[in-house]
């Protein structure tokens, strides 16, 4: 894995909270990001990779550092929603999604207890019930 | 004429294949992948959810079978039968020769279960030959088809004096468990109705209908064989054990089955195989006539969702959790494994306490298994809804 | 007979089209379907386009493969069009507007419609009889059951027999052709609570809402999968749509010809109306011939060919009375999970306020309960960002806002019966579409009886949302600030004579003996009833109404 994605990656598990994100996808968020994010990113992953050098962990470094930064906060912010709703905002207030598998693999739907429209892995009648959540 | 005894005998079968029927499509349906990987690009991945949601509804009307036979059984005097031989199950086990097994979705699995829907026009032709030939033996015991085994049992029923002696209170419709079609058999034109409301939904009975199961079976093959056809590489699931078992012993266990050999593995089996056999009770305890009404609607309800929220995405996690240690080697799968157990007691205060116990024993378990680190998502969320269902009970 | 003759043409392949085409081919009549849109590609592909696109709305699985833009209230082109979606293709000058769209498509707007398919109510066709408001309809409530029976098991329509028998006298003399679509888990929690509770006094019954969505394998199509996305798309065929009814047609022996855009029909020395000139995609010009001609595109489009060509409109009623069923949402929290987003996005309503001598009035109203959360003002993903950015949140604090804040959505919805007014129109505009014919011109204004009725729904929704102990987020008591419902109605009313109507009870024009004019266009009145099932067994019934007028067409001999 080349650098900057393992670091979008270390940097993506503590936005979104889980420290198994499938490579596959973070490859695909990584590729969206890059291009939204030209400037932005490189600066931002050198930054998050320097405060867990210097013994910062994960979880503080976006607390105290990044998230409440107007440097670092926005582009941080846009990765954290391109995880959870597999796109990113344009100026209409649209989400962009990279692609078909991008939009259905976002975390939201999985967080709220639902699936991604048009994709309920579901069988007849399963929404009489609460689901497994 | 066929004896009450024998009528019941023809119905227990019945249960033993919807029930047999049931746990094979549903071992298929959840080693169908929900995500895209190496083998399954993520354009195909909408398209397999959709044959999983398929194959999870034929099983449900399977268990709606289960339900119907059991409220037939009920009625001709005799109580839920759901005992059935572990997987995989001897070919002469039933006159139908037709093995019931465990296998991931694939060729071989979808031409077994279309095996199973065949109408008997539709039979190939040099098996269809020698069945034809082969007389209808008088007491329905030599069935050829399963619609061929119900018929033998309505027209049993038709025939016997005095047949329904059930009670009434007994019987379970859709105010007591939710499925919306079960019939009550509280007279002989009811238990018709209800026999047929199942082969309707089986097997059919004109060659061309496509809505029936065999219909869905072999349009859910066909698209299989085109998306092969594509793209040979095309794998739309996990590679899992064939049969798995967390119990090869002679004594009661799967003896030909196949031993999940990585021990978290084979613990979370076994913690479905529990939740199996206890959901089962559950809703067996649903046609007790002794029972208040509440509490037969809370099992006959904590049944079904114990299969919706807890087994579906259990079996669904153990298909993607290694059988073994050795790298690169099969996933294991959900065993269906039933072995020695009691029937919930009639006695509403006993039943109600071993339920609530078990659950609680069960939910304990599982909420150990998710906090392990061989855990996959999945387990988390299955521990989290047994612990609501425990709950509600 | 050539190859541009035919018995039967039907102008437009949506619901009523299709399924007029497949009564007439299984009689081997000789039929084209002419269709202006395109049939597109699979349903796999138009879902993966949907999930792909930027822009989510109605259109979006949709849009046409011809590059340019094909005229048609939902294929917005550009970022700038979208904003002003609906004056891309309607021309509408008026203060308030007319907010309904429809699909050029073959299968209709049935590809995003939701599926519900309640029967209009007895009194719904005979309101001035006994509330002195509206008109009456030729025909009645017991004329249309039949037909309602045959379009159910057509459509496949699951419902649950006990709970519908008799709604507000409606009978029913069949079963429904399957056991109901199961109510979600929000629905059991209102249930429970208006078991409860009473509202003013009484008990307010859920009942679950029929609709053509399979609960079984139907007619060759999967049973419901709960897929959540019946609008825009079902992925998987259980929701019945017009293309159904286009494919067993075609394989009877039906022609369609798609991407042929009808521009006007052609009246004959003798009256009748028997040539249909049309423009394809490509630009060609053509025209067909049939011994009868049937109008079936939808209520704004029917009336637009029928004005353009000048033909229907002794009465001057062509066009006129556009009515739609006028909408309100409410949305709240309950105070535990209901779990949205799954499922149907509404499985069960309240029928009480469907009917009662307050139509005398004041509108009547059908009410739903949403399983899509607050979707009608955002999504999960406007959630999600708003979390984000205003509250800071990340991690595992996000997950577990978003999933109390997102699992509690509830949502009820109101939908009001407008009446005919003459002055709710569709005329011609000047602008041009770009096949260079004249865009629908909209004129639209509620009136009192309409706006008096959102008043005592809003009421009945929040005590309702109270029995549930949930809070209100979002409630506008405007009048003026309503949604449509896509239900195009009016515009080619049937009635009792060519002096007040465009067609009689089977839907055939009083000017014309060889023309009909199908679709919810042809309601006098709109009631509170979803309209497709209504336009399903209308047509079915002028189908079979065809069929006994053919055999003397086909002896007449046909000028040149």
């Amino acid at each position: 894995m080349e650098a900057a994605l393992a670091s979008f990656v270390r940097l993506s598990s503590a936005l979104v909270g889980d420290d198994l994100l499938p490579d596959d996808l973070a490859a695909l968020y990584f590729e969206q990001a890059r291009t939204a994010l030209a400037d932005e990113l490189p600066a931002l992953l050198a930054r998050f990779t320097h405060l867990l050098q210097s013994g910062v962990e994960p979880v503080t470094a976006l607390r105290q550092h990044l998230l409440p930064d107007p440097r670092w906060g926005p582009p941080s912010k846009i990765i954290l929603a391109l995880w959870f709703n597999g796109g990113i905002k344009n100026m209409a207030g649209d989400w962009a999604p990279a692609s078909a598998d991008g939009y259905y693999r976002a975390l939201v739907w999985d967080v709220i207890g639902a699936h991604p429209p048009t994709l309920s892995n579901g069988y007849f009648g399963h929404w009489k019930y609460p689901p497994e959540c | 004429m066929m004896s009450r005894s024998t009528l019941l005998k023809l119905l227990t079968e019945a249960c033993e294949l919807e029930h047999g029927l049931a746990c094979s499509y549903l071992y298929s349906a959840m080693t169908l992948k929900s995500q895209p990987d190496g083998r399954l690009p993520a354009e195909q991945a909408p398209m397999v959810r959709q044959w999983a949601s398929q194959l999870y509804f034929i099983a449900a009307q399977e268990m709606l079978h289960l339900a119907q036979a059991w409220n037939l059984l009920t009625a001709l005097g005799g109580t839920p039968y759901y005992l059935r031989p572990n997987f995989p199950q001897n070919t002469k086990y039933y006159p139908l020769h037709l093995k019931l097994v465990l296998e991931p979705y694939g060729e071989a699995a979808l031409d077994r279960f279309v095996a199973y829907e065949r109408p008997l026009e539709l039979m190939p032709e040099h098996r269809f030959v020698q069945d034809a030939a082969r007389p209808r033996a008088a007491d329905g015991e030599s069935f050829r088809t399963i619609g061929e085994l119900y018929d033998s049992i309505e027209q049993g029923i038709a025939a016997l004096p005095n047949a329904i002696v059930g009670d009434p209170a007994a019987q379970v419709g859709p105010d007591l468990v939710d499925f919306p079609e079960l019939v009550k058999v509280v007279d002989v034109a009811s238990a018709q109705r209800a026999i047929r409301s199942v082969t309707h939904q089986g097997e059919g009975n004109a060659t061309d209908r496509t809505d029936c199961h065999f219909g869905i079976l072999m349009a859910l093959r066909e698209a299989l064989l085109r998306a092969k056809k594509v793209d040979p590489a095309f794998e739309p699931a996990h590679r899992a054990l064939p049969n798995p078992t967390t119990d090869a012993s002679e004594q009661y266990g799967a003896p030909h089955g196949s031993l999940i050999g990585n021990a978290y593995s084979r613990d979370v089996a076994a913690a479905f195989d529990a939740l199996y056999s206890l959901m089962l009770r559950m809703l067996g305890y649903t046609w007790s006539p002794g029972g208040s009404m509440a509490v037969r609607r809370s099992f006959g309800r904590g049944a079904i969702i114990l299969m919706a929220s807890v087994l579906k995405p259990l079996g669904e996690a153990l298909t993607q959790l290694p059988a073994s240690d050795d790298r690169g080697g099969l996933n294991a799968g959900p065993a269906f494994g039933l072995t020695r157990h009691v029937q919930l007691s009639a006695d509403e205060r006993a039943a109600r306490v071993l339920v609530s116990e078990r659950l609680s024993e069960l939910t304990a378990q599982v909420g150990t298994l998710a906090e392990s680190p061989q855990a996959v998502s999945g387990i988390k969320r299955v521990a989290a809804s047994l612990g609501r269902v425990a709950q509600s009970i | 007979m050539p190859a541009d003759h035919f018995d039967v043409v039907i102008i437009g392949a949506g619901v009523a089209g299709a399924l007029i085409a497949d009564v007439l081919a299984a009689r081997h009549v000789n039929v084209l379907l002419l269709e202006a849109g395109e049939t597109g590609g699979d349903r796999g592909a138009l879902t993966a386009r949907w999930a792909a696109a930027t822009v989510k709305g109605l259109g979006a699985p949709y849009v046409a493969s011809r590059p340019e833009r094909i005229p048609g209230p939902e294929q917005p082109a550009t970022e700038a069009d979208r904003k002003n979606a609906r004056d891309v293709y309607y021309d509408q000058q008026t203060p308030e507007k007319y907010l309904s769209t429809y699909e050029r498509r073959v299968g209709g707007s049935t590809w995003h419609w939701l599926g519900h398919t309640p029967r209009l109510l007895p009194n719904d066709f005979r309101l001035r009889s006994t509330y002195g408001v509206g008109v009456d309809w030729p025909v009645g409530y017991a004329d249309l059951e039949p037909w309602y029976c045959k379009a159910e098991k057509e459509l496949g329509v699951a419902g649950d027999d006990a709970e519908w028998q008799n709604v507000h006298g409606a009978f029913r003399s069949q079963p429904f052709p399957m056991s109901k679509i199961w109510p979600s888990w929000s629905d059991e929690l209102f249930s429970q609570a208006l078991r409860e509770v009473p509202i003013s006094g009484r008990r307010l019954a859920v009942l679950s809402t029929p609709s053509a969505r399979n609960s079984q394998a139907y007619d060759g199509r999967p049973p419901c999968a709960g897929n959540a996305s019946c609008v825009p798309i079902c992925p998987i065929g259980a929701k019945y749509d017009g293309s159904v009814h286009v494919k067993k047609s075609v394989a009877k022996g039906a022609q369609l010809w798609e991407k042929s855009v009808a521009l006007r029909l052609e009246k004959d020395a003798d009256g009748g109306v028997r040539t249909v000139h049309f423009k394809r995609w490509d630009q060609s010009e053509a025209r067909v011939r049939g011994r009868l001609v049937i109008v079936a595109a939808n209520a704004i489009e029917s009336a637009k060919l029928l004005l353009l060509s000048g033909v229907a409109n002794s009465s001057d009623q062509v066009g006129r009375n556009l009515m739609d069923h006028l909408q309100k949402a409410v949305l709240g929290s309950a105070r535990e999970p209901v779990y949205p987003f799954r499922g149907p996005p509404s499985t069960s309503g309240i029928e009480t306020f469907r009917d009662g001598e307050f139509r005398k009035m004041r509108g009547a109203f059908r009410m739903s309960l949403g399983n899509d959360g607050w979707s009608r003002s955002g999504s999960p993903q406007t959630d999600v960002a708003r979390l984000i950015e205003t509250e800071g949140l990340f991690g595992r604090e996000l997950r577990e806002r978003l999933f109390h804040e997102v699992s509690r959505q509830v949502r009820m919805s109101c939908s009001v019966e407008v009446l005919p007014n003459p002055a709710n129109r569709v005329t011609l505009s000047p602008l041009l579409d770009s096949f260079g014919v004249p865009r629908p011109q909209l004129h639209f204004a509620t009136d009192d009886y309409t706006r008096d009725a959102f008043g005592p729904a809003l009421d009945v929704i929040q005590d309702v949302l109270r029995a549930l102990d949930a809070t209100v987020t979002s409630l506008d008591r405007n009048p003026r600030n309503y949604s449509g419902a896509g239900h195009i109605m009016g515009t080619c009313r049937m009635g009792f004579d060519a002096k007040t109507a465009v067609v009689d009870a089977d839907c055939r024009s009083f000017d014309h003996r060889n023309l009909y004019v199908v679709g919810a266009g042809a309601f006098p009145t709109c009631g509170t009833a979803n309209p497709t099932l209504t336009v399903a067994a209308l047509a079915l019934r002028a189908a079979d109404h065809v069929l006994s007028v053919l055999p003397a067409l086909a002896a007449a001999p046909v000028p040149a």
